[in-house]
């Protein structure tokens, strides 16, 4: 059965801060304005730019350039190390703005959000969108910085409106309705859409599809049985039409992925490094007040251009009873780390737990009758950190272990940011 | 070039408050070796969490150098932290 596009107004607003990190800190320091720079994790010889300023990607400098190469493209590069407590900042004054418009209003990541202004317009006093957009494009500016711009898309769904925020960039106000709907889509390339990456327009192409416009004409079945198989075809159909498909989905994951600042392919410093992850992800799922049955360990290497693979290693496990304490999640992680192969210099390591359940009073082992001791002992531990800073009070395990970590994405999820 | 000082300095600063109660500390100037540095454009001020401390960060500069100072929430004294000057 064929679908005509959605005929509702164009309602919801997404509204994404230009190049995030590298305004902020442009933002922050006024020197920086105008010139070329970059944010990486942990600024040594191997830096890698994590985000770059609108003037940096100008001159070839983007996501993933290594700051040697930066600074031959542009001799006045500057490439900062990040700091997760100004971006952390300002998405808490977006948050702010956006929820003063509509109940319906949420981060979707450090630098975008979405505000929902369905049903809406009395209260709004039938003010048109672009009017308030150009009001929270203004407010940005008052309330979190003169130097900060956003993209701001207003479209019939989610993804309609977050590839209407891509047009203008930087700066931009964009709307997409039924009426513009399929022009877009004949001016734009696949990849140019949202979420569409090389490995998806490989399977659209296999289908014939080479165009967006092509991809919204396609026949549900085609994208259903060809391109996707599964219901995720079904959802493409209706979001290219202006439906809207996206759902919230509740904490699934927890996890952490880390730099090393130093190389190493010592077990010991590994397992130290292992701890650490363990005590902070206890933390976390001790706030979030889940446990989790399946940990993951994965593992970075440090590989020359005169190397060959693999580049990593992962390991992972769904076990029967759910944990929540570190040395119990470090139990576990070392089980995986111990059939990771030796000798391989380690640049990063990510630990996730998956499987997480609701947190009750946990099955008593037989074999732990020191069970309530070690959860008051936890418990402590983590009221002395909330006190006086994150890894204040240690296991003796880490209390020599000199390799700093720093978290791989500056800002980690969102979701614990509230 | 980002230079780390972590020093205490001296700085004048404003602290008005609106109707609403909302309270705005604003850096004026800074006097750091000697010399006095006077705020010319104000960069940002955010906030940062230390253990139950949250310590409060202003970035600014002035003429070619930059500037970030903290406030230190339990002694009310100011840290000059980073400097950031051009070549």
């Amino acid at each position: 059965m064929k679908i005509e596009a959605s005929r509702k107004p164009s309602e919801i607003m997404h509204v994404d801060l230009n190049s995030a990190f590298a305004m902020t800190e442009q933002q922050a320091n006024p020197l920086l304005r105008g010139k070329p720079v970059g944010i990486t994790n942990r600024l040594n010889d191997w830096a890698i730019c994590i985000t770059a300023s609108y003037e940096a990607k100008r001159q070839g400098i983007g996501i993933g350039t290594r700051w040697r190469e930066a600074r031959q493209k542009s001799h006045n590069f500057v490439m900062l190390e990040s700091d997760p407590a100004k971006y952390t900042y300002v998405h808490a004054q977006l948050k702010r703005i956006f929820a003063s418009y509509s109940p319906v209003a949420f981060m979707k990541s450090i630098d975008e959000g979405i505000i929902d202004f369905r049903g809406l317009s009395k209260l709004q006093k039938n003010r048109p969108l672009t009017d308030i957009a150009q009001e929270i494009k203004r407010r940005v500016k008052e309330e979190v910085g003169d130097y900060m711009t956003v993209n701001i898309g207003i479209a019939q769904n989610r993804w309609l409106a977050k590839l209407a925020a891509g047009f203008l960039k930087p700066d931009g106000l964009y709307v997409i309705d039924r009426d513009n709907l399929e022009v877009i889509y004949g001016l734009i390339q696949l990849e140019e859409l949202p979420y569409i990456k090389s490995k998806m327009r490989q399977r659209l192409n296999s289908a014939n599809i080479f165009t967006p416009l092509e991809f919204y004409r396609a026949p549900e079945s085609t994208l259903v049985k060809q391109v996707f198989r599964s219901i995720n075809g079904h959802h493409w159909y209706l979001k290219l039409r202006g439906y809207e498909t996206e759902v919230e989905f509740r904490v699934r994951t927890i996890g952490r992925s880390y730099v090393l600042e130093h190389r190493t392919a010592d077990p010991k410093e590994l397992a130290a490094l292992l701890y650490k992850a363990a005590v902070k992800l206890s933390r976390r799922l001790a706030r979030t007040g889940v446990a989790a049955r399946g940990v993951m360990v994965g593992l970075g290497y440090a590989v020359s251009q005169h190397q060959e693979g693999p580049y990593g290693w992962y390991q992972r496990q769904m076990y029967a009873s759910p944990v929540s304490r570190a040395d119990q999640l470090f139990g576990r992680m070392m089980d995986l780390f111990g059939c990771s192969p030796p000798h391989r210099e380690v640049s990063s390591l990510s630990v996730t737990c998956y499987g997480l359940e609701r947190r009750y009073i946990e099955q008593l082992s037989l074999l732990e009758d020191d069970y309530s001791r070690r959860e008051r002992l936890e418990g402590a531990i983590n009221s002395l950190n909330d006190r006086y800073g994150e890894l204040t009070v240690i296991p003796a395990i880490l209390a020599t272990s000199s390799n700093p970590m720093k978290d791989k994405i500056p800002f980690g999820g969102i979701r614990y940011l509230d | 070039v980002l230079e780390k000082i972590n020093e205490p300095v001296s700085v004048i600063a404003t602290f008005s408050c609106s109707r609403q109660g909302v309270v705005r500390v604003m850096p004026y100037a800074i006097s750091w070796r000697g010399k006095r540095y006077r705020v010319e454009t104000f960069g940002l001020y955010h906030p940062e969490r230390r253990g139950t401390k949250k310590v409060h960060i202003f970035s600014f500069s002035s003429g070619s150098v930059a500037f970030r100072v903290e406030l230190d929430p339990d002694t009310l004294g100011w840290r000059l932290v980073e400097v950031y000057y051009e070549n």
